[in-house]
């Protein structure tokens, strides 16, 4: 390899010939091309552009400048729509409330009670309630349709245990 | 053209204030814009609002112009989105004058005969259908009639480059066509 760029580094270049400025720019327009190679389209004949006035083009920029100007309009907002808009939502979600609530009214258990009786256990925690029941010997028969399962099942319980103790 | 700044020199007026760089900036480049809005909607009244949209946005964007394009060639596309935008919205039924055809009526190109409606049409498909500079080259150069001196101020491109370029847009148009 050493040897070849030394080889490489004797040989001595004469300088690159030169080359008009101008000439690749004005290459093409010096072409002699052929006459008859002229476009058919370059021959199609065309009607005469639309006549616009001058004053267009001088009025034009003052016109652009005069939009660019000029400050943005602010958006008028309409209350009327708004209060529209509100005053339905209000009405539907009213609605759906009454709804609802018109059928929640099941599970009214009616248990008829002996006023006095009423009154009597009306402050009375569970147990009391219990006692009471035993005590004064009520039958729960005739209420327990009503009443929840989980709480029968308890009282009966109680029962028991009262009279296991006896 | 007169006053012909290049993009340089109007981006720096536009550094330096904004409204003056802006305004000449309009004063180079409406009369370019107008044609080839006026070209897609055909009447002046359309043009106008389309024109004061497309500088509205050129306005907007300016200061995210990045240089990567020409400002003709930037401001041409937003030319373009806009007009195509304002044809679709607009109201199919008008009552305003339209522009007559580029071409005349009762052309014979290649054996085949065209009105001037149905030859626009084409030369409009054919032009879509080069590459994005031999576009501009080729409407600014065959539609305004522009010379290649204020064609290569206005894209930043030799005459010489434009000539190639506008020799190629010819022949591939004339390609198109005969075989439409």
């Amino acid at each position: 390899m050493s040897k070849e760029d030394n080889i490489l580094n004797k040989l001595k270049k004469t300088e690159k010939v030169s080359v008009p400025n101008d000439y690749f720019d004005t290459f093409f327009s010096n072409l002699k091309l052929n006459e008859n190679d002229t476009s058919f389209i370059e021959t199609l004949p065309k009607n005469n552009k639309p006549e616009v006035s001058t004053e267009f083009f001088e009025t034009f920029l003052t016109e652009i400048l005069t939009k660019l100007d000029k400050p943005k309009k602010g958006k008028i907002i309409s209350l009327k729509s708004i209060l529209i808009s509100v005053a339905s939502i209000a009405a539907v979600v009213s609605l759906l409330f009454l709804m609802t609530n018109l059928f929640q009214t099941d599970r009214i258990v009616e248990i008829e009670y002996n006023t006095e009786e009423y009154l009597a256990f009306v402050d009375l925690d569970e147990s009391d309630y219990i006692d009471f029941i035993i005590e004064n010997n009520i039958s729960i028969d005739d209420e327990i349709e009503e009443l929840d399962e989980e709480l029968l099942y308890e009282l009966y319980s109680e029962l028991d245990t009262y009279y296991y103790e006896l | 053209m007169e006053n012909h700044y290049s993009d340089i020199e109007l981006l720096q007026f536009y550094k330096d204030n904004g409204s003056l760089g802006f305004q000449r900036l309009v004063i180079q480049f409406q009369e370019r814009v107008y044609w080839q809005i006026r070209r897609l909607t055909k009447n002046h009244q359309d043009t106008e609002d389309v024109m004061q949209n497309v500088f509205i946005k050129v306005w907007k964007a300016l200061p995210k112009f990045k240089g990567e394009s020409a400002l003709f060639t930037w401001i041409y596309r937003i030319t373009f989105n806009e007009a195509h935008t304002f044809l679709t919205k607009r109201n199919k039924i008008r009552s305003v004058d339209l522009d007559p055809p580029i071409f005349e009526n009762k052309l014979i190109v290649e054996g085949h005969s065209y009105t001037g409606d149905e030859m626009e049409v084409i030369m409009f498909k054919a032009i879509d259908s080069l590459p994005e500079k031999q576009q501009h080259v080729f409407r600014l150069k065959y539609l305004d009639d522009l010379k290649y001196k204020e064609i290569a101020q206005l894209l930043n491109m030799s005459e010489g480059g434009l000539k190639a370029n506008y020799h190629h847009a010819v022949k591939k148009i004339e390609a198109f066509i005969r075989h439409y």
